[in-house]
């Protein structure tokens, strides 16, 4: 009868082939929708009525194809998440990530990333937490790296995300100054850029480093794939464009964007 | 039963394989049963493990999940969350080393770890998590299938002993062990040079994530 029950569970679970998530649309190119989560969609728009900053309930299947999609209204917290933006300042402010003292420190730092995050959660809301929370426990000051995917890689190998982000710290290793990402979901240890883009790349192509996310926006075809460096403080993709397009840039992160980033990715 | 889902099995045949076949992983199975860190230890207690990707450029995407298990008197319950883009049954198991794989362990420089490599870096199957952790024979087979599936399953802690006693030699300590999950889709094309086991195809067979059980509390 168990076995019943446990073979009807995995037939059922069968059926239910489409995954489901809302998002704000970021950007369509190239069949590609891109959402603020960070996940694709592929699919010819000839025939759909979709534009940047729609927020919508999207259906793909498990190729990622846009099976069907619905226009929603964007809740307040997400209004909230796209402007976490503070333009404090109009020149670059200098930000100077600490230089961690050692491996076993760099380990450290690893081991104390909170491991309880949400199933559904966002790059975005995770790193910014295990960077806060790090800075609040012992006052390390880290860096972000994302990592943006051009549109002709995700096409070439049907990826279903279009930027990654983690924190970044800096280690002095016995005299060499190392640049080590600590992505706790996805490595089991910190890892250099290049091991690190590695997981998403799997040409593993070197990405080009850029400060624009224009380049990375309007230039798709000749890299796999862009990094760009920015201070704890960024959050999500929208606050490197708008710095960009406003030439303002991020310099705190308030309590209250942590706390929802806290709430939106880790389990209370 | 069986007979009826056919297509939701997973040859028995290759868990009698896992248990006997000191085999393929005969060198990882003598050096694991010398580690003083995995005898005689109880297994009371809450174990997690993070599940991370392994082999993930054979699809777009980057599995990950967890397994937790909870053992309180002789009640034991395991559950493993995992998320990818797969929909196949994802052969499951707790092994008896304690390190996931890594690139180093693709022995034949394909670039991929197969389940036989694999096994060479984290041992042999202890623990089969399938749809009866209660018996050895009758839930052998029957895996979770998803591409994002959430499997709970519970178990008498003294059966589970037993029979990974008799099948491993080896008591039911659990930290440090080895959480292994396997499966891509049946269209996913990998060389010939990947090595698979009994009746399973390439596909199947072939390691996605990996985790390492710590205990909790």
């Amino acid at each position: 009868m168990k076995k019943l029950f446990f073979a009807g569970l995995m037939l059922t679970c069968s059926f239910l082939q489409a995954e489901t998530f809302k998002s704000r649309i970021q950007s369509i190119e190239d069949g590609i929708i891109k959402f603020d989560n960070g996940r694709v969609a592929f699919q010819d728009l000839k025939s759909f009525n979709l534009h940047p900053d729609d927020y919508i309930e999207v259906k793909i299947d498990e190729l990622s194809t846009l099976l069907s999609y619905k226009k929603l209204h964007s809740p307040e917290d997400t209004n909230l998440k796209q402007f976490t933006l503070r333009t404090e300042e109009t020149t670059p402010p200098l930000f100077e990530p600490t230089i961690v003292q050692g491996m076993d420190e760099a380990w450290k730092i690893f081991n104390r990333s909170n491991p309880y995050w949400k199933r559904v959660s966002e790059c975005t809301d995770r790193a910014h937490v295990w960077a806060h929370q790090e800075f609040k426990t012992t006052g390390t000051k880290s860096r972000k790296i994302f990592v943006f995917l051009t549109a002709s890689y995700i096409n070439s190998v049907r990826f279903k995300w279009w930027f990654h982000v983690a924190p970044l710290y800096r280690v002095n290793d016995n005299g060499t100054i190392k640049e080590l990402v600590m992505d706790y979901r996805y490595s089991d240890r910190p890892q250099t850029v290049k091991e690190w883009t590695d997981l998403f790349v799997y040409t593993k192509r070197p990405c080009k480093v850029t400060t624009r996310f224009s380049e990375y926006d309007v230039n798709p075809q000749t890299e796999n794939c862009y990094l760009i460096y920015e201070s704890m403080h960024y959050k999500i993709p929208g606050e490197i464009h708008e710095q960009e397009l406003s030439g303002r840039y991020k310099t705190s992160s308030s309590e209250s964007e942590i706390k929802a980033s806290l709430r939106y990715a880790f389990q209370q | 039963m069986k007979n009826t889902i056919p297509f939701i099995l997973i040859s028995a045949s290759l868990l009698m394989a896992c248990g006997k076949d000191g085999g393929s992983g005969g060198n990882s199975l003598s050096n694991v049963s010398r580690n003083p860190a995995l005898e005689g230890q109880k297994a009371e207690g809450s174990y997690r493990a993070i599940l991370r990707p392994l082999n993930n450029h054979l699809s777009g995407f980057l599995p990950s999940g967890v397994a937790e298990i909870n053992i309180l008197g002789d009640s034991v319950q395991v559950k493993t969350l995992l998320d990818d883009d797969a929909r196949v049954n994802h052969l499951q198991s707790i092994h008896m080393g304690t390190v996931c794989p890594t690139i180093e362990n693709d022995l034949n420089k394909d670039g991929l770890i197969d389940i036989i490599e694999a096994k060479k870096a984290s041992g042999e199957v202890f623990i089969p998590l399938d749809a009866d952790l209660n018996s050895d024979a009758e839930g052998a087979g029957l895996y979770p299938l998803g591409d994002s599936f959430t499997y709970i399953e519970n178990a008498s802690l003294s059966k589970l002993e037993s029979d990974a006693k008799s099948r491993t030699g080896q008591s039911l300590k659990l930290a440090g062990r080895v959480v292994l999950i396997h499966g891509v889709n049946g269209g996913t094309i990998m060389p010939e040079t990947v090595a698979t086991q009994g009746s399973m195809t390439r596909q199947a067979s072939v390691p996605i994530a990996c985790g390492i059980l710590r205990k909790e509390k």
